[in-house]
């Protein structure tokens, strides 16, 4: 069966208030620590500006971590198209290297498991707990239209100003 | 960690060095619950009537909550915990950002500091690796460039996942009202505490922390967190909607409430034209950041691009609270400037409401005549004057000239400078008076909590809420509070809730107990008294789920009424009474000028009622306004009971 929807990161949304984290750690491994969560917030200071970005699996649809497990245990997933790990892991770290994104990481030792995102099997954790919709899952033939809302939106807000105030920056898109 | 929710106890000596790691035990944990019960329990036992703030024997304690960094909506706030050397009582703030939740998953939930470093240092926590480490490179640099620098050494591959908390000048050069400021811009603030790190010598805490919070009921509690989390999205879409209340600005404007002028008048002219929300709101350039778990960002970036101040950042750059700081109390007429008097405070660590309070106390004598500017280093300290007011931050930070009397609070300074100065000093308990409501005409609600306030300064502690002001979109139904309760507080048409003295002190002790036990807990208490979302039955839920100890709403209530007492208890045996609940003499002598609170004025009859009637509902000794030995016991609060009667300071 084709993939239905995908789970598509908006940065410039993103508060960096880590609920996905611990939601995510909470889910799958019944504790609160974002060590042990598949999607991983990053964070940049600049002075008092923080940029805050939410790293998390893709699911490609060709993905290369299925693609590279020497064991077979990654494989796709049929109802979300994500690679979805089996209990068969050595530690090769194959995955690991091979996820274009980097959103594969793993749990501390003595675990071998990799933390790889499985969309919560198609109801994602994640976004339940992502208030301002910086992690949203939509259907995939939807979810161009998230993006040109950004832009149809500025051209709504500028039809009231006068044509002087227009010039070039009437074609810029404020992110 | 051997409890379900709690970290342990890393202990520090600075002078020799050694370092100790504790289990926390789960006596220990029942009984005081964590933040506050902790850390007031712990200075309470340790730091005596007679210690020094700024010397060896005082402790620096940082306490997290058991919801700390889990699952719960809003639960990445730290209580900061000392002696404080503004009002030489007990000194407690809060803190949010990220630092609190990453100490608990490094497996800390309280970290006690004694004595003092003979040279800076700097403690590193990374993980269970802790290390006290030289700190002299940092030494002098504002908290902006120490938290660049110290995670630059500490990881310099990037991203990394360090928070620092760090003083600035301020509190190396031990300015009475210094703060640490972590994650950039976060701040316990108040009592000065960043003070008593810069007499210990240590500039910084780093953690990292990637360990685990264990839950006992893992599926219950995402259960609640996300209940919790809806119902307060609810309730903060409910502020927004129309019918809401107006911002803090408009409300004091129309009471004719604001501190202007150092509490001289209540109406200062062009108020929202110049310094309102609508006008702030132009200044925004960045998305909304939050501190760790909460969904509702209550602060956005704001960047100043042209004029005088141009290239100036704040964060929380639309809340009223500074506003009505250096914009009224100081009276500097645009935003900008007053931005800019914040983005000093953060980089310096300085408590901006005490600055502002000392600034505008000096400038009151100004216009009085009482010093002139041979007294202020030449400082034209005239209303409104932002030049003036930014390089006294810049004096008090360093304690340069007249910046040394102001650095010592505006209590200390006006002992110092004499001339009657100590009238204007408009403090209570000793700390700069933090209202954005003068108490003459005021919300009721509001201005009473500071009144009773353990610490002093403001009604952080107390009624620092909304739960006044009457939104038809969420109101009385819909909180989160016992029904016997709701009924003595709101059996009058919702609009006169917020003008009348009439069920105020029941209210306030509501609060207090509530804000005490989500201290305790480590959670925000925005969802509670803010946005009156949460409340007892589900901060019980929250804590039985993490902790697995099955709790009631009364427990929630009781604990917290317990919290508040062990607070209160500090203040009685440091032999505060019923006469420091009290304002300073112009709210009961001097009518308010003009506005809408023209002529208003408090009666001390009045005041006193009411604290009796509140003294009577918390069970305390009305002569004294302290907890009765019965109160402390029926608390569990025994070993302080007996120790308050030893030294006198309960009635027999």
């Amino acid at each position: 069966m084709p993939v239905q929807k995908m789970l598509v990161v908006d940065v410039n949304k993103c508060t960096g208030c880590r609920m996905c984290e611990m939601a995510c750690s909470l889910f799958h491994e019944g504790v609160c620590s974002p060590s042990l969560s598949r999607i991983r917030v990053y964070e940049r200071h600049a002075g008092v500006e923080e940029i805050t970005i939410p790293v998390v699996c893709m699911h490609c649809t060709d993905p290369p971590c299925v693609a590279v497990c020497p064991m077979g245990g990654m494989k796709e997933d049929e109802d979300t198209g994500t690679g979805v790990c089996a209990d068969v892991c050595i530690g090769c770290r194959l995955c690991f290297m091979a996820c274009p994104v980097g959103a594969i990481s793993f749990a501390p030792p003595p675990n071998v498991k990799p933390l790889k995102c499985d969309l919560c099997g198609g109801d994602p954790q994640c976004v339940k707990f992502c208030q301002t919709q910086a992690l949203v899952y939509v259907p995939v033939m939807q979810a161009h239209r998230l993006r040109a809302k950004k832009l149809l939106d500025h051209y709504v807000s500028r039809r009231g100003e006068t044509p002087e105030d227009e010039g070039a920056a009437a074609y810029e898109v404020k992110v | 960690m051997s409890l379900y929710g709690y970290g342990n106890i890393l202990e520090i000596d600075l002078s020799t060095g050694k370092l100790v790691k504790r289990d926390i035990s789960p006596q220990f944990a029942r009984d005081y619950i964590g933040g506050m019960g902790f850390s007031c329990k712990i200075l309470y036992d340790e730091v005596g009537p007679d210690v020094d703030p700024l010397g060896p024997q005082n402790i620096l304690i940082f306490a997290n909550g058991p919801l700390t960094g889990t699952a719960s909506p809003c639960s990445g706030r730290t209580e900061v915990t000392t002696k404080s050397p503004l009002t030489g009582n007990v000194g407690t703030g809060n803190t949010g950002g990220l630092w609190g939740a990453r100490l608990k998953w490094a497996g800390f939930d309280l970290v006690i500091v004694r004595n003092q470093a003979e040279e800076p240092v700097y403690l590193w926590i990374d993980d269970d690796v802790v290390e006290i480490r030289d700190a002299s490179h940092l030494w002098g640099k504002d908290t902006v460039s120490a938290s660049d620098m110290l995670i630059h050494e500490l990881d310099p591959s990037l991203p990394s996942k360090i928070s620092v908390l760090t003083i600035g000048p301020a509190g190396e050069n031990l300015v009475r009202y210094a703060c640490p400021v972590n994650d950039y811009h976060h701040v316990a603030g108040r009592c000065g505490a960043g003070a008593v790190m810069g007499a210990m010598k240590l500039k910084a805490i780093a953690v990292r922390g990637t360990g685990t919070v264990p839950i006992a009921r893992p599926e219950e509690s995402r259960q609640v967190a996300r209940e919790a989390r809806e119902r307060l999205l609810a309730a903060d879409r409910a502020s927004k909607m129309p019918g809401a209340p107006p911002e803090g600005r408009v409300l004091s404007l129309e009471r004719g409430a604001l501190p202007g002028k150092n509490h001289q008048t209540g109406i200062l002219p062009q108020w929202l034209e110049t310094r309102g929300r609508d006008i702030a709101q132009r200044y925004v350039v960045g998305k909304e950041h939050t501190c760790y778990a909460c969904p509702i960002s209550c602060f956005n970036l704001v960047e100043v691009k042209e004029g005088k101040y141009a290239g100036v950042k704040a964060i929380r750059g639309t809340a009223p609270g500074l506003v009505f700081q250096f914009g009224a109390k100081c009276a500097i007429d645009n935003l900008p400037a007053i931005w800019k008097c914040k983005q000093i405070c953060h980089q310096f660590g300085l408590d901006y409401a005490s600055a502002a309070g000392s600034i505008a106390f000096a400038m009151e004598l100004f216009q009085r005549g009482l010093i002139t500017e041979s007294d202020t280093d030449g400082l034209e300290l005239n209303w409104g004057n932002e030049d003036a007011i930014i390089e006294m931050l810049h004096k008090i930070a360093f304690r340069d000239g007249f910046g040394d009397v102001l650095a010592e609070g505006s209590q200390r300074a006006a002992q110092r400078i004499g001339r009657g100065a100590e009238r204007y000093v408009m403090a209570t308990k000793g700390m700069e008076m933090m209202q954005s409501n003068d108490p003459r005409s005021g919300s009721r609600f509001w201005v009473f909590g500071e009144l009773t306030n353990p610490r002093g300064g403001d009604n952080v502690k107390t009624t620092h809420g909304f739960a006044d002001r009457y939104n038809p979109n969420w109101w009385v139904d819909e909180f989160d509070m016992f029904e016997d309760v709701k009924k003595a507080v709101y059996d009058m048409p919702p609009e006169e809730v917020t003008h009348t003295w009439e069920g105020k002190p029941l209210m306030c002790r509501w609060f207090e107990d509530m804000y005490s036990a989500v201290n305790a807990l480590g959670m925000c208490f925005f969802p509670v008294g803010f946005r009156l979302a949460l409340g007892p039955t589900y901060l019980a839920r929250l804590f039985s789920a993490c902790t697995g100890w099955d709790t009631t709403p009364q427990d929630i209530v009781r604990f917290g009424e317990k919290v508040f007492n062990l607070l209160k208890a500090y203040t009685a045996r440091q032999g505060l009474t019923r006469e420091d609940d009290v304002w300073p003499d112009r709210f009961y002598e001097e009518p308010l000028p003009e506005g809408p609170g023209k002529g208003a004025v408090l009666s001390r009859d009045t005041i006193d009622r009411l604290l009796d009637e509140y003294y009577e509902l918390r069970g305390w000794d009305k002569r004294r306004g302290v907890p009765t030995r019965e109160k402390l016991i029926e608390l569990g609060l025994n070993d302080i009971a007996d120790d308050l009667q030893r030294l006198g300071k309960l009635d027999a």
